[in-house]
């Protein structure tokens, strides 16, 4: 766990760096706490609300409280330190900007930034792009760009953000460690294996883990029933391996689709990577050292709507 | 021109001189469902009447949800489990082979082997998936209770250098979902999984205790009654138009013992929409009350 490898880290520094990392914790109290935000975005259409009002989910919201809810029951428990909701309105764009990519950035607001928090859970709509395939030269060329991007609750500020962009986490002043995200395509495999994830990090950002999904995913009660599970099962152990299995389903009617739950882990190994899959919590964030490489974990030939049948 | 480096494309990348590309094969959903007036049902799942004149005699019970049961059933371990934390009900053990994790209010349960998976061996995906259910059944599950079961692969694919590898297995899932007289619980699910060295290491349930009593598993409402009340709860989620396809599922409703009693509903599906700022509105199901009787 971050919080006690920082502690220990201090103790052995000497006194000297203690007391210098102690006044740089008092003055970022998000790096000192556990911290989760849930965004859940479910009004679109409306005044000063992105979107139309077809995209009105009032699920989103729903499946972000139970997200949150074990959280709280943890921290009531003194196990963790803070938890906080930012819906529909206000989960504004900027707060999933940062300010080296787009000068309204805010990421790191306090109590409100995604970046401010150690582990976010975002639910709204997603969509991706690219990369595109020159198929008139051989070997075919990639061009990008290749992103996910995600609807936001507030027309003031921006609607859309993008995961090549706008997003950067875990740099300079942030910490986020843990992001799942219930959006489609917002983990797309073309994208991941294009490379168009890894600008929403730097070799030392925090980011370890990005819990989506390839292609659609569907929506409705049993959404906040999966997630809430995840939740509580995923504390201590499992936290990538979790979301595979409780968020997967195989098309069981008409015109239905797989859903294609993905984990994307970086670090320096293969072997850190695969141990915050399996052996990660919310509250075990594994150090996987670097980012310098990522891990797509998923399940093979789950083919959904709007994304590619993955592989086997 | 397109087709022959489709063909070629295999042998390219297996020399190392190509990038694989990831074929697109879905084109967004838009302008089809939008042009619809109103909403057009497919009711074709209704059509099967729901059968089960009661759950089944035998089913999950609350006894059974205790620890030496899990980890011995379950799990497949004779040492006694011991207990580490408690959070809620959520309670926590160990054993020097498992960690687990369990909650008898809601019926999760969450066991991790503590052992590293082996090297890989030649496997019989169709025993495993037998082995899986007999984990259940031991526990205390109903043959009666178990509906569709998926047997996948999971994969990993590690990206290093300038490319990503070849993707490579990590372990073997079994997906077991709870349905009652072929119609599905929602929520309720079991995944057993297997390393690659066909060993059992995960076990993820959430598969509470059935109530003796108290089930509302019918209705009297007819087809065209149904659609009625799907109109209007689509109405009231925000939707006026498109495709909706019409299903039966069994909602569970947790009582103050933990156990759950399940009410017959109708689920209204919708399709993916793809909208104009390039993101895509989720493919959601409305539940749709259907005045459930016992």
């Amino acid at each position: 766990m971050f919080e006690k490898r920082r502690l220990s880290t201090l103790v052995r520094g000497g006194a000297g760096i203690v007391c210098a990392a102690l006044a740089v914790l008092a003055a970022s109290p998000a790096q000192a706490a556990n911290e989760v935000q849930v965004y859940g975005i479910a009004n679109f259409g409306g005044s000063n609300q992105c979107g139309n009002s077809d995209m009105t989910h009032s699920v989103h919201t729903e499946t972000a409280a139970t997200f949150r809810a074990t959280f709280d029951m943890y921290k009531l428990a003194m196990l963790w330190d803070e938890t906080a909701t930012l819906n529909n309105s206000n989960a504004k764009g900027s707060l999933f900007q940062d300010a080296s990519k787009k000068a309204s950035g805010a990421d790191t607001t306090a109590n409100a930034g995604g970046d401010e928090a150690d582990v976010i859970y975002v639910h709204t709509h997603g969509g991706h792009t690219g990369p595109t395939y020159d198929l008139s030269v051989f070997p075919p060329k990639a061009s990008g760009p290749a992103y996910s991007s995600l609807s936001m609750g507030n027309a003031s500020f921006a609607c859309s953000v993008r995961t090549d962009s706008d997003m950067l986490w875990g740099n300079t002043g942030g910490d986020l460690d843990i992001a799942v995200i219930k959006a489609c395509q917002s983990g797309d495999y073309g994208v991941w294996k294009f490379g168009g994830y890894s600008s929403m990090k730097t070799s030392t950002s925090s980011l370890t883990m990005w819990n989506a999904f390839h292609g659609d995913s569907s929506c409705g009660g049993h959404v906040t029933d999966y997630v809430g599970d995840y939740a509580a099962t995923s504390m201590n152990n499992g936290v990538g391996e979790n979301w595979i299995d409780e968020a997967y389903d195989g098309a069981f009617w008409p015109w239905e689709d797989d859903d294609c739950p993905v984990s994307i882990v970086w670090g320096s190994s293969k072997t850190a990577r695969k141990n915050m899959y399996e052996n990660g919590g919310f509250r075990d964030r594994k150090d996987t050292g670097t980012k310098s490489g990522s891990t797509y974990f998923y399940v093979a030939g789950c083919d959904p709507d709007h994304g590619s049948k993955l592989p086997e | 021109m397109k087709n022959l480096f489709i063909a070629l494309l295999p042998l390219a990348v297996l020399a190392g001189c190509a990038v694989d590309p990831v074929v697109e094969d879905d084109a967004p959903n838009a302008g089809v469902d939008q042009a619809l007036a109103s909403f057009e049902f497919d009711s074709t799942a209704l059509a099967k009447v729901p059968t089960a004149e009661t759950i089944p005699a035998a089913h999950l019970t609350l006894d059974k949800l205790n620890e030496l049961n899990i980890t011995s059933a379950l799990l497949g371990t004779t040492e006694k489990p011991v207990r580490v934390t408690a959070v809620g009900n959520n309670q926590s053990f160990k054993t020097s082979g498992w960690e687990l994790e369990k909650d008898s209010f809601t019926g999760r349960i969450f066991g991790l082997s503590t052992i590293p998976s082996g090297p890989a061996v030649t496997v019989d995906e169709t025993r495993l998936q037998r082995l899986a259910l007999d984990r259940i059944l031991k526990l205390g599950v109903g043959s009666g209770e178990v509906g569709r079961i998926l047997q996948r692969k999971s994969m990993l694919q590690d990206f290093d250098g300038a490319t990503p590898d070849a993707p490579t297995l990590h372990g073997y899932k079994t997906f077991i979902f709870r349905a009652i007289g072929g119609v599905p619980v929602v929520g309720h699910r079991a995944v057993i999984t297997h390393g690659v060295d066909g060993v059992v290491r995960r076990a993820v349930l959430k598969w509470p205790a059935l109530a003796s009593t108290g089930h509302l598993l019918h209705t009297k409402l007819l087809q065209k009654d149904i659609e009625l009340r799907a109109t209007e709860a689509l109405a009231r989620a925000g939707e006026s138009k498109g495709k909706v396809m019409l299903f039966w599922q069994y909602k569970p409703v947790v009582t103050t013992t933990g156990e759950v009693t399940l009410k017959l509903m109708a689920g209204a599906r919708m399709r993916a929409i793809a909208q104009t700022d390039g993101t895509t509105e989720e493919p959601r199901t409305v539940d749709v009350d259907v005045y459930a009787t016992p």
